[in-house]
Formats: C-alpha cells, structure tokens, sequence
C-alpha cells in the first residue's frame, strides 16, 4: 500500500490542475483611447498649463453621434473638462473625425450656440496580440491630426506628443486654446 | 466549439476518475501479496522480454467525435529489466479552436504538427504468478515541432461607440507561423493489463511542465500537440492516452529470486 501512495498523489496532482480554468475572461487589455489634453495658450509658462473646457461637446461625424460614456473612462456630454478628456478612434478606419465644441448649449430652436471646431485624426492601424482571452487590440500609430482652420476657432494650437496609441494613459494630442 | 472543449475536459476528468478508482482497486488486491511470495518462491518463472507496440485509441475516436480535430499516436516499449521499460510515443495532431467573448468570436487558430516523447516507465506492481500487469510510473523528454495558423481574429473592445453591433474584423485572411517548437517533461502514471495473450490495454494520464518554447511573434502557442493547452500563467499541461497495444515476445529470463519472507520489508 506504501507503493501506491505516490501514485495516488500524482492522481490528486494531476486532476487538481486539469480543473485551472481561470483565462476565460479578459483582465490585461483594451482598446486603447486618444487623449486629448487641454492646454493654456495663452500661457507664458516654462511648462504647459491645463486649462479647462467649459461645457464640451465632443461629436463624431463618422457615425454623427455625440459621444458620451457611463464607464471608465466616463465622459458626460456638456461637462467640464479640466484637463484632459479620452476619446475612442475607428478601428476600421484609417481616419476619425470629431467636432469639439465649447460652450455647448442649444437655443429656443434647438441650434447649437457653442463654437464649433472640426479636428481630423488620422493613425495607422495594427494589431498586438495580449492574451488567450483579450485576443487582439490596436495600436493607433503615425497619429497625425489635420483641421480646418477658421478665424471663429476656439483652438488656437495643436501638437502631438505622442504619435503611437498604445496600452497607456499618458496624453497623446495637446489642444491649447 | 467551447461545448465541445468543456466535453473533452468534462471526457478527461471522468477518465481521470475511473483511473483513480482503478488505482485504488490495484492497490487493494496487492494487499494479498506478501502471503503468496513463499509459494511462488520455489517456482522457476521464465517472463517474456520484448517489443511492445500500439495505437492510442482516444485520438482516433477524439478525431471522430470533434469537429476540428484530428490526431494519432503510436505507443511503443521495450523492456529492459525486471521492471524498467523503454516508452516511446509518436504522435500528429491537429485542431481548429477559437476564443470567443459572449458567443462572438474574438480569434480563430489552427495548431498541426507532430511530437515524440521518449523516456522510462518503471513497473510498481508486484504481479501474481504468471500475470503481467503493470502501474508504472514514468518520465519522458518531449519535443513537438509544429506550425499555428491564425484564421481570423476581431480587435477586442468594450466601448461599442464606433461598432455597435460588436468586434471590429481585424483580418479574416489566413496568417501562418511556422517552425514552431516547443519542449517538456512528463511525468506519466500508466496502468496496462493484459486481456488476451499478448494483447494489452492501457491508459495514462500525464503531467508536462514545458522547458522550451519557442513563440511567434505578436500571438502565443496557445495549444501545442501533443501537450495540449497552454495556459497564459503556468508551465503545467496535462495529457491522457488509452492504448492498445501487441507485445511481440523476443526472449525469457528467469525472473530475480524472490527475497526470504522475513526479509520482506513491505
């Protein structure tokens, strides 16, 4: 009977790690947000100051909806921003476009009041593999962002510090304004 | 095709069951033994040395059940000693799995290639006269050379902003990863019995920690035959096989004299 103790054991070992089931539900990643800083313009300082963006709508025209997330990262449409804001980017375009709009607020005829500012983002698209259970994610590279400019612009300026959209938080578009 | 994984690990814990219960039997019946060892003691007993060859019976009924799968194994021992073999084991599988996320699928892969696994058995049971059962217990060095082949795969996102109806289609073209390998140890618990003269069934199961393994870039060997799942955080795999097999008897020796009763230690 000595004998088979050994055995039994391994039996026990065995069944025990044939029951580990544990990456079914994906923990380690997302797709990742663009994030949009906002910055003082107007500012003489060494560093760049935030400055905030009252009642911000963010619109995107690819699917002419106005964004909004109950979720983190949560964004409530007509909110103030005070320093930066997430925004997700089309996977299945090379190009999203977004209508940033401050002072937002509609009149008696339901038009919008605020200042209007149309920002283009465009990236090129590849994949990252994480896990058995997230699969695949994009990476947003070669950010770039074109706009048309007008003298009515609440924008005054904007630089890309970060051109990859990668798996971090770190601000990626500086808006000053 | 998750039913069809929960089937097979719902398949292999109900053998893992049924093999622990015949453990236990093995292990009672042995509990006879020291009584006999004084008749057979005087008994000249010539065994049977030789070539044990067969198949695995699982893969084939495995390939024959599941969609996406297909595989064989040759099994092979030699007997050295008493009780030490040879083990041998050949194998080809190949299978299409998928991971999804709420019954979409997130990726879809195809593993194919072959291994061989080569080490010892030890025979741990005390046969009665002129039986020739075994529960060995066993280690091999395996090697798997193989190729992944991601058959299309959607970009995981929670935020449904752009993409209401679900997962953005990253690419439904074939990608291919070839030369893959991949190394590890087993620790193998088997249990043969002899049914007809020369013919044994049999079945292990096996645990493998994995030594080497050699990744593709930008996806992971989520599957590798022979071994079976990779899991993201462990090294650990585990196995099964049932195998019938013929032994081709190739000469007799005298089995070693049994030791005086009252040196029996167990």
């Amino acid at each position: 009977m000595k004998r088979i103790f050994p055995v039994l054991l391994i039996a026990v070992i065995v069944s025990y790690f044939s029951s580990c089931e544990k990456d079914d539900i994906c923990v380690e990643g997302d797709t990742p947000f663009l994030v949009i800083g906002f910055y003082d313009a107007a500012s003489e300082e060494e560093e760049d100051v935030f400055k905030s963006v009252p009642s911000l709508r963010i619109r995107a025209i690819d699917n002419d909806s106005i964004y909004s997330k109950t979720t983190a990262p949560v964004f409530t449409d007509r909110s103030t921003v005070s320093d930066s804001v997430l925004v997700p980017l089309r996977i299945d375009a090379s190009t999203t476009t977004f209508e940033f709009i401050i002072n937002s607020d509609d009149n008696d005829e339901d038009i919008e009041t605020g200042t209007i500012d149309s920002l283009t983002f465009s990236y090129s698209v590849d994949s990252e593999y994480i896990s058995r259970a997230c699969g695949f994610i994009p990476n947003f590279n070669a950010l770039d962002t074109t706009r048309q400019v007008y003298t009515t612009d609440w924008i005054k300026r904007i630089s890309i510090v970060n051109e990859n959209v990668e798996r971090s938080n770190t601000i990626h578009v500086k808006i000053f304004h | 095709m998750k039913m069809l994984n929960d089937q097979i690990l719902f398949m292999s814990r109900y053998f893992i069951n049924i093999f622990s219960l015949l453990i236990l039997t093995f292990g009672f019946s042995q509990e006879d033994d020291s009584a006999d060892s004084q008749t057979i003691d005087s008994i000249k007993y010539q065994q049977k040395y030789g070539l044990r060859v067969g198949i695995d019976l699982s893969r084939p009924t495995l390939s024959f059940l599941i969609d996406g799968y297909t595989g064989f194994e040759i099994v092979g021992d030699y007997r050295l000693t008493e009780d030490l073999y040879i083990a041998v084991e050949l194998g080809n599988e190949e299978k299409t799995q998928d991971e999804d996320v709420e019954q979409s699928v997130l990726y879809e892969y195809t593993t194919s290639g072959s291994y061989i696994k080569l080490g010892v058995d030890k025979n741990t049971y005390q046969n009665w006269f002129g039986m020739s059962n075994q529960i060995t217990i066993g280690g091999r060095y395996a090697f798997s050379s193989f190729s992944q082949n991601l058959n299309n795969f959607s970009y995981f996102d929670s935020n449904r902003f752009f993409s209401p109806d679900g997962f953005v289609l990253g690419s439904d073209e074939s990608i291919e990863f070839e030369n893959l390998n991949a190394s590890w140890l087993e620790f193998v618990l088997g249990l043969k019995a002899e049914v007809v003269s020369n013919i044994y069934v049999g079945m292990s199961v096996r645990l493998a920690h994995l030594l080497g393994n050699n990744e593709p870039d930008n996806f992971r060997n989520l599957w590798i035959p022979g071994f079976n799942k990779v899991t993201d955080e462990s090294k650990w795999g585990v196995g099964f096989n049932y195998s019938l097999s013929y032994f081709l008897p190739l000469y007799k020796k005298a089995k070693k004299k049994q030791k005086k009763p009252n040196e029996e230690t167990e």
